[in-house]
Order: C-alpha cells, then structure tokens, then sequence
C-alpha cells in the first residue's frame, strides 16, 4: 500500500483554476439526504484502478486528492485523467499547476498542510479544523482505511506540536486580518460602518467578529435560506436576510464578506452599476473569499467598488512573512523528525502482521500438543500439567527468538522484505498484506479473537 | 531686502518639499512633523518678506506677476500647513512645499514692478485679489488632496498595495474617505470665495473699464474653473457624486487655475497690460 497526494493550491494555481475543484461539502446544510459533491468525488476516486482508500481536502486555497492503493505512478496517472475529465481543460493545460507526492513525500506534505505551513497565511489556524472535517466525511463514507487513516491522525499530532511548541500561530494573521487593513485604507473610521456577511462560513464568520472587535457597529448576515442566516445572526449577534434582499443589501453595507457556496457570482455588475447610485457612490469593500467566488471581478471597474478575491488578499498577507520565517523553519525541522519516526515506526510494522501470525501459529502447535500429552496422562497433577504447559511456551519461545531478533533488526534497516516473504511461504501463513488491507475497525476484533483462543487453551 | 528675503524664503520652501519627497518615497524618514516644521520656517519668512515688500512700496504689494505669485504662494502654504496640521492628511505638505517653492522661485526672478497706477485704483480690487487668492488657495489645496486621492485609489485598484518593509510614506496614505471629504471641504469653503471674486472683478472692471466682462483668456479660464467645480459641487451634493472621476475632475481644474495664474501671467497675458 503506498500514499500519494495530486493537488492544486494558492501556489500553484490562480482562483480561477481552483475554483473548477472545489468541492461542495455540504455538511452543514440540510441537504444531506442525497451524496454531496465531496461524497461523490470520494466514491469516483476508489472507482478508479489501484485505488483502494480515498480522502479530498477542498478548502479555498488549495483542492488536494489523498489516495492509497497499489501502484503510486499508475494511481497518479488514473487521477491526472480524472481531473482533467472534471476541469474539462486539457492534461497538457492543467499539468503545470498540479504537483504530486507520493510514499514518505506525500506524508511530508500533509504534515505541512495540516500545520499550516503550506498556507497562504502560514500559522492560520482554521486549515487543521479543514482537514479533520475533509478526514471525517471520507470516515463516514468509509473511503478510508489503515492506511490513510494513521497517516492522517499523525498529522493531527504533528500539527499540534506544531502549534504548540514553535511560535507560528502567534504571529499568524488570518483573512479576518487582511479585511480589517483594507478597511482601513477605505475607510476613516470603522466605526458607524456596516458589514455584511455573505454566507456563513467559518472564516467569514471570524473576519465579522474581527470587524466588530474593531468597532463595526452592525452586522447582517444573508443565506439563500433565512433559516441558516437567522442562526448566525443570533450567534453573533446581527441581523438576518435573504440573497432576495442583497440589492437593497448593498445599497447600505460598507462592507461585505462573501462566502457563499453557490456556484456561480451572487453579485454582478448590474446589479451593484444599479446599487452604487442608490448608496450615493459612497465606497464599498468586497472581501471574496468564496470559491468559486461569489463577486464578479468586473464589479470593481463600478465607481468606488473595492473587491478583493483570495488571490488579492495574498498581497495584502505577505506583510507579516518575513516574521513567520524563522518559526516556520523550526516547524519544518519538527515535521522532518516527526517524518524519520514516522518512517521507521512504518518500518517495523511491516513485519508485525508476519511476527503476529508466527507466533500465533507456533502458539496452538504447541498447545495443541501439550493438551494432547496431558490428556494420555491420568495422574498429571495441576503443577505437573503446568510445567508441560511452561515447557512448550518455552520451546516456541527459544526457537522464534533468534529468527524474531533478525526479523526486527532487518526491518530497522529496511530489508525484512525478502523475510516476510520467506516466513509466509515456509510456514504458510496468513499474509502481512491481508491483513493491513483490511479497514481498521475491523483490526481489534481480530485481536479479540487470538486472545479468546489463547483464554480457552489456558482452561 | 525684500528680494533677498524672498529668495531665502524659497529656499526654505524648497528644503521642506525635499524633505518631504523623502519622507514619501524613502521608508527611513518616518517623521512627518520634520517636512511640516520646514513648511512653517518657510511660510514665517514669506510672511517677513512680504512685510519688507509692503514697506518698500508704502502699500500692500498686489499688482505685478512677482507679488502675485508671491501672496499666491503664501495663501496656498499657509492653508497647506492648516490642512496638514487639523486633519489626518500630512502628504498635502510635500506636494504643495513643492509647488510653492516653485511658485516663488518664479516671483523672485519675476522683475518687480512699481504699485498699481493711479487710474487703476479701485476699493474693488483688494477685495478681489483677495478673494481670488483665497479661493484659488482652497482648490489648489483641494486638488492636492485629489492627487493623494487618486493614488491612492490607484494603490488600491491595483490590489499590490502591500508595503515593504518599513512602509514608505506613499504606502501609508490615508483612508480613501478622509481624502475625500478634505477636498470636497476645501471645494465648498473655495467656491464662494471664487464667486465673490468673480463679482467683485466684474464690478472693478465696470468701474474701471466701463464694462462687467472682458473676453480674456484668463478670465474665460476662470469661469470655466468656476463652472466646473459648480458641477462638482452639484452632484456632489444631489446625487452624492464622488470617486476616482470627481478627483480627476479636481485635478484638471486646479492644473487649469495654476496655467492660468502662474503661466499666461509670466507669458505676460495678465490683466492691466
């Protein structure tokens, strides 16, 4: 089973590509009765061949497909035309904008994007969250396994290490940030301003509490459901409306924090060419951060329309740069010895599954045997049937040893590979790669039943 | 005395808008008070050199190009410092230090000439030089402040705006609004002026000339800078009109009552000739 990663970020590719690729995760919606967009594209990826465990993280910088499955170049291949299917663009135009990793650089990479290092805001905090939501929809729709399942939750760790133990997160700016600065260009005073959410999101919601902080007097928050728009005005503690109303919206707002999930834009140059004269060609600051994006790009050549999409904000983020660098090079040294653990932790458990199944083996010969003893002898008193018992643990144990210290000290070098295939042929075992293929819930029940075996042959 | 005066106070101006271009476009000069500081020594010994102009001539010097461009040039530095000094705009320093040092540059070169003749004489005149000054101060003003506006604007259009580090002058402007509410200010305050100006010349001309208008460049370039910040000030005010347009606007007036004041008079096409 090997990893890899095919994706496209804020690195690689401008909003306009991403925007093709994003995912519609639907999870807080209501819809959740038929396969969300993220649902389906987790099926189609283990329909393709060689794919066995799947997981996509789509946020509004990057869109990156994690498989694991046989043949690392034959999976890349498969997704590449899997892509280029979606995007409807061809291979030769996509390719310079997606990079791939696999096996120990495909983990390394996810170490980085789940600590934010890979981020257009490195340190920001809210792409671990990304990543635990993109890991728990691929859970629920059983699209992961061992394999991408350990992977994961070492990133876990390692992205709170990260955060805990370099000062990265505390220089980390977030989109709320940039809003607030470009704000301040336009505006004299925050304050007496009006700010209007656009969707619900989760950054969009931390850039309206940031603006509030920072003296916003009023919120509203609009949804294409009063419903979903109700609730975060209560949460924080604004005013709901519908998408029906964003004309009259935006003829009072200064500013407006767009995040919707919609598809195509929500706001169009007619619409603000009409609104602009009904706010008296007072200033107005976009803040897009929807992907695909929800403001036209033409409604900033309207009169003192300001609009800024994810792209542009990186301009505005790179102030604080030159200070995250030196923590996020303690961070990356984190991630490298966290990765040679990691490497060879994977290492040694290549020759468990073989370790388990030889012992287990060897175990029930021997019981077997000494229970057929003690059943000939009549008179064993329970130390006698003891010491038998004693007597042939011990056999086992003396005879695997030797073989077991070679085992282990192979696969610390990284050359049990021809072992384990010899033991699994001589001795005729359950193989290593049965077992790992096997999703990991399904891993303590298997131990359960090798230790209620060995309970019953104690009796 | 005066002259020497006058050139000094050049010189001072000079200084104050280098300084100040520094402090624009170099991010190690943080201070804005230094560039301001240069501006009131200048301004302190135009006000001297004006003093001396006055006791040279027995009267207050208002009628050649020299003591034009001389008291044009104070207005205008004076209410620069006012500006910078009330509201959050420090750039109007640079900018208009940059155009007075010019402006009295030129007056000092300029030949002197004698008081206005005895036929000219009117109690209108003053009145009108002084409205005209005033009032063409403001919209000089203004339109500085526009030229901050717009690149401003620019900056943000382009959405580079992120600065280097330490930030320049220039990447630190002020907010879009402030801007624009100082100049469209100063425009209010400068268009009555304007207006008066207009009529107290026209009654000057009528007393002096037997008639309220004379077709002269520099008068058609008046009333054409007055109509023009009239349509300003109108949608302004009716349909809230503003942005990068209504600065544009600005600019090309102010630059059209700097040609007409600075370059026709020293092409000679002034009044009274």
């Amino acid at each position: 089973m090997k990893l890899t990663v095919i994706g496209l970020s804020h690195h690689t590719a401008p909003v306009s590509l991403r925007e093709r690729f994003a995912l519609r995760t639907g999870s807080s919606t209501s819809e959740a009765s038929t396969a969300t967009e993220l649902e389906e594209t987790l099926d189609a990826l283990r329909g393709l061949e060689g794919v066995s465990e799947a997981c996509v993280i789509s946020t509004c910088n990057r869109v990156e497909y994690y498989v694991a499955g046989g043949d690392p170049s034959r999976m890349k291949r498969e997704l590449q035309v899997y892509l280029q299917s979606m995007a409807g663009i061809p291979l030769s135009e996509l390719s310079p904008h997606l990079y791939a990793h696999e096996g120990e650089g495909c983990l390394q990479h996810l170490f980085r994007v789940a600590g934010s290092l890979d981020s257009m805001v490195v340190g920001e905090p809210q792409i671990l969250g990304q990543v635990k939501q993109a890991f728990q929809a691929a859970e629920r729709r059983g699209a992961v396994g061992t394999k991408l399942g350990k992977a994961f939750q070492k990133s876990f760790a390692v992205a709170k290490r990260i955060r805990n133990e370099t000062g990265i997160a505390e220089n980390a700016v977030s989109m709320s940030f940039a809003a607030v600065e470009l704000g301040r260009e336009i505006f004299d005073d925050l304050s007496g301003k009006e700010v209007l959410l656009l969707g619900a999101g989760e950054m969009a919601t931390l850039a309206a509490k940031h603006l509030m902080a920072h003296g916003v007097s009023r919120v509203r928050v609009a949804s294409r459901t009063f419903a979903t728009a109700d609730k975060l005005a209560q949460e924080i503690g604004g005013q709901p409306s519908t998408l029906e109303d964003l004309p009259l919206l935006l003829s009072k707002v200064d500013i407006v924090i767009c995040s919707t999930a919609a598809p195509g834009y929500v706001v169009d140059k007619r619409m603000m060419s009409q609104a602009v004269r009904d706010r008296r060609y007072r200033p107005i600051l976009f803040v897009d951060i929807a992907v695909p994006r929800d403001v036209d790009p033409r409604v900033g050549e309207v009169d003192n329309c300001y609009v800024y999409d994810v792209d542009d904000l990186k301009a505005v983020l790179e102030t604080n740069r030159e200070l995250r660098r030196k923590e996020a090079e303690a961070a990356e040294e984190l991630i490298r010895g966290e990765l040679e653990e990691h490497v060879r932790w994977a290492k040694s458990q290549e020759v468990v599954p073989v370790i388990k199944a030889l012992r287990e083996k060897a175990t029930i010969i021997a019981r077997g045997e000494a229970e057929r003893t003690l059943g000939h002898m009549r008179d064993a008193d329970p130390k006698t049937a003891k010491s038998i018992a004693a007597m042939s643990n011990a056999i086992v144990n003396k005879l695997l040893h030797p073989v077991l210290t070679k085992l282990k000290a192979a696969s610390r070098d990284g050359g049990a590979h021809d072992y384990v295939d010899a033991l699994t042929e001589l001795f005729d075992l359950e193989t290593s790669a049965e077992l790992e293929a096997k999703p990991a819930a399904e891993t303590p029940t298997n131990v359960v039943s090798i230790d209620s075996r060995k309970a019953g042959g104690m009796s | 005395m005066a002259l020497t005066l006058l050139t000094a106070c050049a010189v001072t101006y000079g200084i104050a808008a280098v300084l100040g271009m520094v402090q624009l476009l170099s991010p190690r000069l943080k201070d804005e008070r230094i560039a301001f500081g240069a501006l009131v020594v200048g301004t302190l010994v135009h006000l001297l050199a004006i003093g001396a102009r006055t006791a040279e001539l027995g009267s207050f010097p208002m009628a050649s190009t020299h003591d034009a461009l001389s008291l044009f040039g104070f207005s205008i530095a004076a209410l620069a410092l006012i500006i910078a000094g009330t509201q959050k705009v420090p750039q109007v320093v640079p900018l208009s230090a940059t155009l007075v040092a010019g402006m009295v540059f030129l007056a000092a070169i300029a030949e002197p000439a004698p008081q206005v003749p005895e036929k000219f004489q009117s109690p209108w005149l003053p009145l009108h030089i002084a409205f005209a000054f005033l009032g063409n101060a403001a919209f000089v003003v203004a339109g500085i402040i526009a030229v901050v506006y717009l690149i401003q604007e620019n900056r943000l259009r382009r959405k580079k705006s992120r600065p280097t580090r330490p930030p320049t002058g220039l990447q630190r402007l002020p907010a879009l609004e402030v801007l624009d509410r100082t100049s469209v200010r100063l425009i209010e305050v400068g268009f009555p002026l304007m207006t008066l100006a207009l009529a107290s010349g026209m009654l000057y001309a009528r007393e002096v000339w037997g008639q309220l208008w004379r077709w002269e460049l520099r008068n058609v370039v008046a009333l054409l800078v007055w109509v023009l910040f009239l349509v300003l000030l109108h949608f302004r005010i009716t349909i809230g009109w503003r942005g990068r347009k209504a600065a544009s606007l600005t600019v090309v007036g102010v630059g059209a009552i700097l040609i007409s004041i600075v370059g026709l008079r020293m092409l000679g096409f002034g009044h009274h000739q």
